[in-house]
């Protein structure tokens, strides 16, 4: 065993992680950053797009299946298994090297679901607290955006342009002006114009890997941190234990190495950032954080309803970037969210009739004609879906299954509510209006067994000023313990219906500021 | 107390049903080996007729050379190359069987004809997937119409080919302008 002493140990590479060290180097602390993920080569991002258009499968080659193993129930909670392998990623620079980089801020109403509709808890912040941060996290990511009336009240601009609606986007203007709803660019951390050291958007349309360097990953921010001689990154390095001492602080995090070798690092602050499911299972692990029963409770997702309709008349050029623009809240806040969770409407114009080829079974001119008859003639809509809290959507350990060092293993069940359910058929009434109201033919509305998911894990340490309620205080506390904080999305007590990383990384600097304004 | 007659007659059902399967699978369980026929040692012009019989066009220079270089890696991975090298030695069997020559060498309705018999195999069906487990030959079958067209197909639908055919410039993995979003595009030439 070796000792080493940081002012600050970070567990998690990811975006909070790798924000909040290159945050703590620029206030002149040492930063221990450990990460259970490899380091992926930017120079290497060409061959993994090229590997993955001959090969398929993940993009990024990042599971260890014995480090990384899980089991899970929750195709008995909700009918369909939830496949964290494709759900998450481990490496330096976390989820944020295979995201979408839509950037959306959580509205002023998310804060607050219980008071105003009865469902959630409320954040013991407000969306103004939280504002000034959300515009320092669009700087740090380089979002490029464009203000509009729909969205929340910002007080400073994006500092980049936003991506303009596509030719295709402009087919759905006059819908919206006929439903009476707004639709609106939305923003990304996608540069449209060189920024913070990196190129602008080259357009590869293969956005899960970005071989420009466009659209952020978390990585840049690891590099400026290590840039500064003040931090270590230990990767490929397990965080296994966090261990309190009497005084109620923790003292030392145990860590191992792939190839067994066993450490501890210490610090004076220490910050779990390990994502929704690994941060409540090393609490869970460690037996930390947990006296009121909360941690690994109130996992949440964002499902993904999708329909999608013809439009023989019309034709459109679909993949040209790799990242659709439009976007509607029309449906987000209102009476009904008494009954149902808000709902985000995402427009898209991806079909892809070749992907069809062998339930058609087509073969020679018959199939070439299909092509040409389906490419770029399909419409399509899709909603994010707010997973309203629910206690027994969580993460526990699995002590019948271990993990490459032995320990038990995440154990997730996904549940839904049956206000996720009139969330999610109610999505389907809405998409079918839009579709109908813009002329589809065949609309295609896909079952809601088969909806897919945002990969935005929410919850299971969530914010609480009582200790009672929730794992930490509205710091980021841990309760109970001096010196632990959680970043990320785990903290969310709600999550809306809105991508999550822009409220990660305003949440991260805003500890920053906690933990080191002086 | 009528159970036990019944309990007697599913078993004799089970029975029956199990000895068929195992004889087809004694049956088939002496497919023919084309793998290993010196012919298929370069599958790779078997397989870019096979792809382009199927998607129903035929490959210019520039595509050709793209999907070669996609090939490659293809037939030379572990888990994938003798899956293709199988499908590329079936259609060769099967078009000798049938019409009497090399795949490549057939008109296109003959490879059509023979492209659809493979799209065709049951891999997918109850008694498809017991027999995967007792015939060799329709292990080979499954292998061939599961792993192999499945993963051509993946490999056709991400490269160059489709792209350039619906009109396209460039196609993902190729860098360009995002600003080319703001005019529509050209459709099929």
């Amino acid at each position: 065993m070796t000792a080493e002493t940081y002012d600050v140990v970070i567990i998690g590479a990811g975006l909070a992680g790798g924000l909040l060290a290159a945050e703590a180097t620029r206030r002149g602390r040492r930063v221990a950053l450990i990460e259970a993920g490899k380091r992926f080569r930017f120079a290497d991002r060409p061959a993994q797009i090229r590997h993955r258009q001959i090969f398929g499968g993940l993009t990024w080659p990042y599971q260890h299946a014995e480090r990384d193993r899980y089991t899970d129930s929750s195709a008995q909670s909700i009918g369909v298994r939830y496949a964290l392998e494709s759900h998450r990623m481990k490496g330096v620079g976390g989820s944020t090297l295979h995201w979408g980089a839509r950037i959306s801020r959580l509205m002023p109403t998310d804060f607050r679901t219980a008071t105003l509709y009865g469902q959630g808890l409320d954040w013991p912040l407000t969306y103004d607290e939280l504002e000034p941060y959300y515009c320092l996290a669009d700087w740090e990511l380089g979002v490029s955006g464009t203000a509009h009336a729909s969205l929340p009240r910002r007080s400073r601009d994006y500092p980049n342009p936003g991506f303009p609606l596509s030719a295709d986007d402009a087919a759905w203007l006059p819908v919206a002006e006929r439903l009476g709803h707004d639709i609106y660019p939305t923003a990304f951390a996608i540069n449209s114009r060189k920024y913070g050291g990196r190129s602008e958007c080259r357009a590869f349309a293969a956005c899960e890997v970005c071989p420009s360097g466009a659209r952020y990953s978390a990585d840049v921010h690891v590099a400026q941190a290590e840039a500064s001689g003040r931090c270590d990154v230990f990767s490929e390095t397990v965080a296994r234990r966090i261990e309190a001492d009497s005084t109620d602080a923790v003292r030392a995090v145990h860590v191992s190495t792939l190839d067994h070798q066993q450490r501890e690092i210490r610090g004076t602050t220490y910050v779990l950032a390990a994502h929704a499911v690994e941060s409540a299972r090393l609490l869970l692990l460690s037996n930390c954080g947990n006296h009121s029963d909360q941690v690994g409770r109130n996992f949440m997702e964002h499902v993904y309803v999708r329909a999608s309709g013809q439009l023989p008349g019309k034709r459109f050029y679909p993949r040209r970037i790799g990242f659709e623009v439009l976007e509607s809240l029309a449906y987000y806040d209102g009476a009904e969210r008494r009954d149902t969770g808000a709902i985000k409407l995402e427009f898209t114009f991806e079909h892809d009739p070749l992907a069809d080829m062998d339930r058609q079974q087509l073969v020679g001119d018959a199939a070439a004609r299909y092509d040409r008859e389906n490419f770029g003639h399909w419409i399509g809509m899709a909603t994010q879906t707010e997973h309203v809290p629910n206690p027994t959507s969580r993460i526990t350990l699995d002590p019948a299954v271990r993990d490459l060092f032995g320990d038990p293993v995440p154990h997730v069940n996904l549940a839904f509510s049956d206000a996720d359910l009139r969330t999610q058929q109610r999505s389907q009434d809405i998409m079918d209006q839009w579709l109908t109201a813009i002329g589809a033919r065949n609309i295609l509305q896909a079952p809601l067994s088969s909806n897919s998911f945002g990969a935005h894990h929410l919850g299971t340490c969530r914010m609480s000023n009582d200790p009672n309620a929730g794992v930490v205080d509205r710091d980021c506390k841990v309760h109970g313990l001096s010196n632990l904080f959680i970043a990320g999305s785990s903290v969310f007590p709600t999550g809306g219906a809105m991508q999550p990383s822009l409220t990660v990384a305003a949440l991260t600097l805003r500890m920053a500021d906690h933990l080191w304004a002086a | 107390m009528s159970s036990k007659p019944k309990i007697r007659r599913r078993t004799l059902v089970v029975g029956v049903a199990l000895g068929t399967l195992a004889g087809l699978a004694w049956r088939e369980s002496d497919p023919p080996a084309p793998e290993q026929n010196a012919h298929f040692e370069h599958p790779q012009e078997t397989l870019l007729a096979f792809i382009a019989t199927l998607f129903g066009h035929e490959i210019t220079a520039p595509e050709r050379e793209d999907l070669s270089d996609r090939l490659a890696p293809l037939l030379a991975a572990p888990e994938f190359g003798p899956n293709c090298r199988a499908l590329a030695a079936h259609l060769e069997v099967l078009t000798q069987r049938i019409h009497g020559h090399e795949f490549q060498s057939c008109t296109r309705t003959q490879r059509e004809s023979v492209v659809r018999q493979v799209m065709q195999i049951d891999y997918r069906s109850l008694l498809a997937r017991l027999l995967d487990h007792l015939s060799p030959m329709q292990h080979t079958l499954h292998r061939i119409r599961w792993s192999a067209v499945e993963q051509l197909m993946w490999m056709y639908r991400n490269s160059s080919m489709p792209w350039r055919r619906r009109g396209y410039a460039r196609w993902p993995g190729v860098a360009g302008d995002w600003r080319e979003m703001l005019v529509p595009g050209r459709g099929y030439p």
